[in-house]
């Protein structure tokens, strides 16, 4: 059976390449690109492999393997998916495998930004196929390290920190007090913010699994295990699934715990930026999934409101806060964060469509975010600003990446014919009942957002054009221009035939509501349409 | 209201309405494979254009006249765990839609080859792009697939008032036209969502499969509760009242209209999807809300009668002046629409098409005198009749269309709304009436100022009159206002079955027809196979 070996190959293909990597000297800049495209295009062959292999009608975990890592403490080596899992791993994958040729002409210190880069994609993989929580948490922390070296040595200042050139300026900049102040617009800023903020998120989860373990007295970190026997009452129920979920929501980001990730996706290069928002963000709502969901489902069923009554936090907050940004990429966060309150809206409503909506929903963000950062990317190396008052007129210089954005930007507002509408109807088909007003609030979100990327469109690629984009040129190359249209090929055809994904997520979301809602859910006995 | 349905495989033995749909995209593909041979680009666009509308043509023919069918209808599961299925028919109401849009194209292809002359190539493919989703919107039978080519158009007419639009504004125009209707569909789609949500109620009630469906004649086989029916139809109404453009959500299409591209004009004011979605989907589903909001609506297009028609008077840019026109006529559409009964609904929808030819040919005359004066200004005109005579003959042959003069379909269209409206209740028509005395006024004073007037001391130098090609345009215009205001027959008994069963349902209201149990939906699908 090698099928079986699928998610270790999955999972492991990134680390040994990090592996490989670290062996070949930087002189040799090809060799590394190559390498890194080598090992990242075994995760995306295997997880569209695990797309079409997944048995949606069987359902249940697959493709599991197991094996004893401490008896003592009762936690193992663990791997699986549900359906649930599978979109993830496959949108990780193909943000991990874009990224490598969005990374293509990164030359300062390329190998060990390669290797960063396939250990970030490679922990949030682990992630999403761990069915044991000791490693979930393990590979949780894993993917947020990377991200203070990538932004921390690759990433970019925010304007404010390079318009202090005069030697005061320099001098104030780097003097230790200024930190609170001004360098806040500086990228070690942002690394520190990020890793703090997502740190303190897992410790607090932390806790929140270190309870399971204690109280439920099985000794395991096993989640199958877990969901099934485990037994939380009263208060302690209470108090885990606050820790898991306000720990875990911190990195979705749930607002008003979202104020690191702007700065992170600003300061960061693109495609750290692409995964970051893309999957590392959807780790928090997998998470809460995976913990909450699934092991208490009666505390769950209760404290869910709160999580329906700060998804408007981030819908509204998160647009109106992009539609004022000058910067693209601040643009782009914030409107990643707005977007994640979907998502939560989708989980809140718990019921089958809404669900499966809103993990549709991660995925279609994954790909929508990932091409607007690739792009916001292309356009700051080429002008080196991310200012979108300086900027204009791009479009007589990139047409290639002027027509993708657009693209971009309609899969990200949910036009039909992509991914991310299919998500948003079933979000809005499946919430309504419960949460009307929320559900009215997110469909005006949707033209929050048309307005703000529309705006950032016309600033960045229309109107006159920037001398800062004299020298700009589009994206040329085949190694250019491959991310950018494998990225909406994969949004458009699961835009069109969205079948096989939606039974597969289906399967995933069926067995853990079963739990939460009393009445039975609707199964999937129509199947998944065009292509099943 | 059930609906039976007519395939198209045993009416005309392939999928006319999918060709129809895409074959426009089709087109625009084959135009962005050609190289930059401009003559061949523009060529092949007319082509494409030009067999859009034979097609069209073939539907119009093949139509079975005094049906409430659905015909030429074509089913393909899509995603069936939401009940989103591929699901394409016209009927009474629908089928004039088509080839009025196929004929237009043809007409936007011709006037285009001598009007537009920057990036010529993305021009023309936004213009298939955008014909294939309005006949999309036209053929659609599922409500998610409706909303799919609804947004769709979205996207080539922002670029074609963004991009080629001849105004300062364009950019602001074309953001406000997108963000309105946006606004407005998102609301729709809501409004989509629950009449999904009360199919799906009745479904497990009733222990029927399929549990979930967007399909309007599934829809209509279930009655939506009285107390819901408000929501929804105001939900449905901001969809379409910001498309129509319906009085007050009309502020964004003067702004598009005078900044954007004469084509996007025509076409903004010619096809009436707003209003069209209002007879399609809004009367039939909700019948009960449409009665009792009935007064709400026909007060709205009252409104939007007198106040176009007030603001039109003042104009003095001919652009402006049809744009508010355009405003007022809609008013007329929904006074008919809203009327509820047999006359109202059939001039609503015979005006309706009239308005894709008079108002409509009107742009395109604007068009005209814009590229020979390069204004659209009454400064620039001015004794237009002696320097211009035919162009100025088809102006007021058009004019008078807009106007209603009797023997042509202005009057037609016009007349049966307002017996409908004195059938509903004779306030409305006396009121509605005014509208006919404002339009012939602002019309004709303009007409006179800027054709009979003293030409402006600038404007002395001599005009070309009308080339053969935009010739070709006006004539193929009159004949067709002639056919319907002379004949309308024909073009009535095609849309007659509906508009009779639809009027039933008004008249009866959902509950007594709709009986659920009796697998109307299975009878539907059968009748399809």
């Amino acid at each position: 059976m090698t099928e079986s070996y699928l998610l270790s190959i999955l999972l492991f293909a990134p680390f040994v390449g990090a592996g490989v990597l670290v062996f070949i000297s930087n002189r040799r800049p090809l060799l590394v690109r190559q390498v890194a495209v080598f090992f990242s295009g075994i995760s995306f062959v295997a997880s569209f492999i695990l797309l079409f292999a997944f048995d949606w009608q069987k359902g249940g975990y697959q493709f599991q393997q197991k094996y004893l890592w401490s008896e003592q403490l009762g936690i193992q080596f663990y791997l699986g998916v549900d359906g649930i899992g599978v979109p993830l791993v496959l949108a990780s994958s193909i943000l991990l495998f874009t990224g490598v040729f969005i990374s293509w002409h990164i030359k300062d210190r390329t190998k060990e930004f390669y290797a960063f880069l396939l250990i970030l994609a490679g922990a949030t993989i682990g992630v999403y196929v761990s069915l044991d929580l000791f490693f979930l948490y393990f590979f949780y922390e894993m993917s947020v390290l990377p991200m203070y070296p990538l932004l921390g040595v690759w990433g970019s200042h925010t304007k404010g920190y390079l318009e202090m050139t005069t030697p005061e300026g320099k001098a104030l900049r780097d003097s230790p007090g200024f930190i609170l102040n001004f360098a806040r617009n500086s990228k070690e800023y942002a690394a520190m913010k990020l890793t703090l903020f997502l740190s303190a998120g897992a410790v607090v989860a932390l806790m929140g699994i270190l309870l399971i373990y204690k109280f439920s007295g099985l000794n395991t970190f096993d989640i199958p295990l877990l969901s099934e026997q485990a037994h939380f009452d009263g208060t302690l129920a209470v108090v885990i699934w606050l820790l898991v979920f306000f720990g875990f929501a911190s990195i979705a980001p749930l607002w008003p715990l979202h104020s690191w990730s702007p700065v992170g996706h600003a300061a960061a290069p693109a495609a750290t930026s692409m995964l970051h928002a893309g999957v590392l963000m959807k780790l928090g709502h997998f998470s809460i999934i995976r913990t909450g969901f699934q092991i208490l489902p009666d505390t769950t069923r209760d404290l869910m409101p709160i999580a329906a009554i700060l998804c408007i936090g981030s819908i509204l907050y998160g647009g109106w806060v992009a539609y004022h940004a000058r910067d693209t990429k601040y643009v782009i966060g914030y409107s990643s964060s707005s977007h994640m309150g979907y998502v939560f809206l989708g989980m809140a409503a718990l019921n089958y469509i809404s669900l499966t909506g809103a993990v549709l929903y991660m995925f279609a963000h994954a790909l929508a975010t990932g091409m607007l950062f690739a792009m916001a990317g292309w356009v700051y190396d080429q002008t080196h600003t991310r200012d979108i008052p300086s900027l204009g007129g791009l479009v007589a210089k990139m047409p290639f990446v002027a027509g993708c954005f657009i693209v971009a930007c309609m899969a990200s507002v949910g036009m039909p014919g992509t991914v991310n509408f299919v998500a948003e109807v079933m979000i809005v088909l499946g919430s309504w009942a419960k949460y009307p007003v929320q559900t009215i609030i997110a469909v005006l979100g949707i033209v929050l957002t048309m307005a703000y990327l529309f705006r950032m469109m016309r600033g960045v690629f229309y109107g006159q054009l920037s001398e800062l984009g004299y020298h700009a040129h589009d994206a040329r190359t085949w190694v250019d221009r491959a991310p950018l249209l494998i990225m909406i090929f994969c949004s458009v055809t699961f835009g069109i035939l969205p079948g096989r994904l939606m039974a597969v997520i289906g399967a995933g979301v069926d067995p853990i509501l079963a739990r939460i809602i009393e009445v039975a859910p609707m199964v999937f006995q129509t199947g998944g349409g065009l292509l099943p | 209201m059930i609906l039976n349905e007519v395939a198209a495989g045993q009416q005309i033995g392939f999928p006319i309405l999918t060709v129809l749909t895409f074959l426009p995209f089709l087109g625009a593909v084959v135009i962005w494979l050609f190289q930059k041979d401009e003559d061949l680009i523009l060529k092949s666009a007319l082509a494409v254009a030009g067999l859009e509308f034979f097609i069209s043509a073939v539907l119009f023919w093949h139509f079975t006249p005094n049906s409430a069918h659905i015909q030429f209808a074509e089913r393909a599961s899509w995603i069936p765990a939401i009940g989103i299925g591929y699901h394409l028919g016209v009927d009474g109401i629908s089928v004039l839609f088509i080839p009025l849009t196929a004929f237009l194209l043809v007409l936007i292809m011709v006037y285009s080859w001598d009007a537009e002359k920057t990036l010529l190539k993305p021009y023309l493919m936004a213009l298939l792009a955008l014909e294939g989703t309005m006949i999309g919107v036209f053929a659609s039978l599922d409500l998610i697939l409706f909303f799919v080519f609804w947004e769709l158009m979205l996207i080539p007419g922002y670029f074609l008032i963004k991009l080629w639009g001849p105004g300062a504004d364009r950019q602001y125009a074309a953001l406000k036209y997108v963000l309105y209707t946006l606004t407005g569909s998102v609301l729709m789609l809501v409004g989509i969502v629950l009449l999904n949500l009360n199919f799906h109620t009745a479904a497990v009630a009733s222990h029927t499969e399929p549990l979930y469906s967007f399909d309007l004649v599934d829809l209509l086989t279930v009655p939506v509760p009285p107390e819901q029916q408000a929501l929804i139809f105001f939900l449905l109404f901001f969809g379409f009242a910001f498309k129509a453009p319906v009085f007050p959500f009309h502020t964004w299409l003067p702004t598009a209209l005078v900044e954007g591209p004469i084509v996007m004009s025509v076409l903004l004011a010619g096809v009436k999807l707003g209003t069209y979605g209002f007879i399609r989907f809004s009367l039939p589903l909700l019948p009960e809300a449409s009665r009792s909001w009935m007064w709400v609506m026909a007060a709205l297009g009252l409104a939007a009668i007198i106040y176009g028609a007030l603001i039109a008077l003042v104009q003095t840019d001919f652009r402006r002046l049809l744009a508010f026109s355009s405003i007022s006529h809609l008013g007329f559409v929904m006074l008919g629409l809203f009327a509820l009964n047999f006359q109202g609904l059939q001039g609503s929808l015979l005006q309706m098409i009239n308005l894709g030819f008079s108002t409509a040919g009107l742009f395109f005359m604007v068009g005209f005198l814009y590229t020979r004066t390069g204004s659209a200004d009454l400064a620039a005109y001015g004794g237009l009749a002696h320097r211009v005579p035919l162009l100025a003959t088809f102006v007021l042959i058009l004019g008078l269309a807009s106007i209603g003069l009797p023997g042509t379909n202005g009057f037609v269209g016009e007349f049966l709304i307002l017996v409908g409206a004195f059938r509903a209740h004779w306030v409305l028509a006396a009121v509605g009436v005014l509208g006919v005395i404002l339009g012939a006024a602002y019309f004709l004073w303009y007409y006179e100022r800027a054709f009979f007037g003293p030409a402006a001391a600038s404007a002395l130098k001599p005009l070309q009159d009308l080339q053969p090609r935009e010739w070709g345009i006006a004539v193929a215009l009159g004949v067709m206002i002639l056919w319907i205001g002379l004949y309308p027959a024909p073009f009535l008994n095609m849309i007659n079955g509906s508009v009779q069963a639809l009027a039933d349902r008004l008249e009866q209201g959902s509950r007594v027809q709709a009986v659920r149990g009796s697998e109307p939906a299975a009878t539907a699908q059968r009748a399809v196979r």
